[in-house]
C-alpha cells in the first residue's frame, strides 16, 4: 500500500512537470527559434536583393558624349547612350567642381540629349564633365576633357576620308574614265565646303582626306574627267557618284572613311 | 478496532498533504523555470533578432566618394549614400582623420565635406578613406591639381 501511494503522488508530480515542459517549449522556445527564423529569412532577403543591386549596378553602362554646340559656342551638348541591360537614372551632372542636379532616366540601349549648358569659357579654360546615376556610377566624357582656347573649344579632328580604288587600267578598261577627279562637298544646307576640289586617281588606288569643321549630314559629288563619247563630241566631265554622309561624332568617329567600289559606270559604296 | 479504524482514517490525510505539497512544489518550481526561461528566450530572440538587423544594416551600406575638389587651400569631398540605410561617416586623409563627430547622411542623400588648409603640393596624391559607424569603407584616389 505504502508504495501505490509513493507512485500515485509521483505521478502526479510527473504529470504536471511533463505539462510545465510541455508548455515552456510551446511558449517559449518555439516562439524563439520563430523569430530567429524569420530574422534569418529577412537577412537572406536582404542579401539577395543587395546581390541583384549589384549585379544591376554592374550591368550599368553609359556612354557620356559633350560636344560643343559650335566651335565658338559657350554652350555645350550632352549626349548620354545607355549601352548597359537595365535602366539608368542619372541624378547629377558634374561640370568641374559643381554640379547639377537631374532626374533622367534612360531606357537600355537608347539615348538622351542634356542641355545645353552654358559654361561661359575663358582661354585656358578646361571641363571635365562626369554623370552621375542612383546606383552609384560615375561616368566620364567619352570625348575627354574640352579645352578652350584662343575663343574656340579645342575638338578632334573631323573629316571624311574618301578611297579610291585601283583605277581601271588601259588593258581592262571598258569605259572613258581618265585620271581626273573633282569632289565637291556640301552641308546639308546647301552651302559648299568643298567645290570641284580637284584630285588624280592614281592607276594604283588613291586617298584623300577633306577637312570639316563640324559634325552632320555631307553631300558628296564625284564628277570625272571623260574621253569623247557617250553623246560628248569632246572631253568632258561626267558624274560618277552623288551621295550622302553623315558624321555623327561625337557619338560616332570623327573621321569617316568612305571606300569605293567600280560599279559599272559608277562608283557605289558597299 | 476502533482504535485501528481511527488509525486509518488519520493515516489517509498524509498522503494528500503530501500530494499536495509535492504538487505545490512543481508547480512553482516549474512557474519559476517557465518564467525564466520565457524570459531568457525572449531576450535571446530578441538579441538575436537585433544582431541580424544590425549585420543586415552592415551590409546594407552602400557609399561612394563621388567626387573631390580642392580649391585654394580647401580640401572638399562629396559622399553619396546610394545604399537603403541612413549611414555616418568619418574622412580620413593619409593618416589623418577629420572632424570629431560622424556626419549624418540619410539613405539616397548627399554630404559635402569641407576641410580648410589642407596643406597639399600640384601633383600631391591623396588616399581619401570615407568610413562610416558600422566600418565599411570607401576609397578616392586624387591628384591635386
Amino acid at each position: 500500500m505504502p508504495t501505490t501511494d509513493s507512485s500515485c503522488r509521483r505521478g502526479t508530480s510527473t504529470i504536471m512537470g511533463t505539462l510545465i515542459f510541455v508548455g515552456i517549449i510551446f511558449s517559449a522556445f518555439i516562439p524563439m527559434m520563430l523569430v530567429m527564423r524569420q530574422a534569418d529569412t529577412l537577412h537572406e532577403m536582404r542579401k539577395h536583393e543587395l546581390e541583384c543591386l549589384e549585379q544591376e549596378r554592374a550591368m550599368e553602362r553609359l556612354c557620356l558624349y559633350v560636344c560643343p554646340q559650335g566651335i565658338d559656342s559657350p554652350d555645350v551638348d550632352l549626349t548620354i547612350v545607355n549601352k548597359g541591360d537595365v535602366v539608368a537614372h542619372v541624378i547629377k551632372i558634374w561640370i568641374n567642381d559643381e554640379s547639377e542636379s537631374m532626374n533622367v532616366e534612360i531606357p537600355s540601349m537608347s539615348e538622351e540629349e542634356l542641355g545645353p549648358f552654358n559654361l561661359d569659357p575663358e582661354n585656358g579654360d578646361e571641363y571635365d564633365i562626369r554623370a552621375m546615376t542612383d546606383r552609384g556610377n560615375v561616368y566620364t566624357s567619352e570625348t575627354g576633357i574640352l579645352t578652350y582656347q584662343e575663343g574656340k573649344w579645342v575638338t578632334e579632328t573631323l573629316g571624311i576620308r574618301l578611297i579610291f580604288p585601283s583605277r581601271p587600267g588601259k588593258g581592262s578598261r571598258n569605259n572613258r574614265w581618265l585620271n581626273e577627279l573633282r569632289i565637291t562637298i556640301a552641308d546639308k544646307d546647301g552651302d559648299f565646303l568643298y567645290s570641284k576640289y580637284p584630285m588624280y586617281w592614281a592607276i594604283s588606288a588613291s586617298e584623300n582626306f577633306f577637312e570639316l569643321e563640324s559634325a552632320g549630314a555631307y553631300n558628296i559629288i564625284i564628277d570625272i574627267w571623260c574621253k569623247e563619247g557617250g553623246g560628248y563630241s569632246g572631253q568632258h566631265w561626267e558624274n560618277i557618284y552623288d551621295g550622302s554622309h553623315s558624321i555623327t561624332w561625337p557619338i560616332g568617329d570623327p573621321v569617316i572613311e568612305i571606300k569605293f567600289q567600280i560599279a559599272g559606270d559608277h562608283l557605289i559604296v558597299p | 478496532m476502533k482504535e485501528r479504524e481511527r488509525f486509518k482514517e488519520r493515516r489517509a490525510i498524509t498522503p494528500v498533504i503530501s500530494a499536495v505539497v509535492l504538487t505545490a512544489v512543481v508547480l512553482t518550481l516549474g512557474g519559476v523555470i517557465w518564467a525564466f526561461s520565457q524570459g531568457t528566450m525572449t531576450i535571446s530572440a530578441e538579441d538575436y533578432a537585433e544582431s541580424v538587423i544590425e549585420m543586415t544594416d552592415t551590409i546594407s551600406e552602400r557609399f561612394i566618394v563621388e567626387h573631390v575638389a580642392y580649391i585654394d587651400t580647401n580640401l572638399k569631398i562629396w559622399i553619396y549614400n546610394y545604399g537603403s540605410v541612413d549611414i555616418e561617416v568619418k574622412i580620413q586623409v593619409g593618416s589623418d582623420t577629420y572632424s570629431n563627430e560622424w556626419r549624418e547622411i540619410s539613405r539616397g542623400g548627399f554630404s559635402d565635406v569641407e576641410f580648410l588648409d589642407y596643406p597639399a603640393d600640384s601633383g600631391d596624391e591623396l588616399v581619401i578613406r570615407a568610413y562610416t559607424r558600422r566600418e565599411n569603407n570607401a576609397y578616392y584616389r586624387f591628384i591635386v591639381p
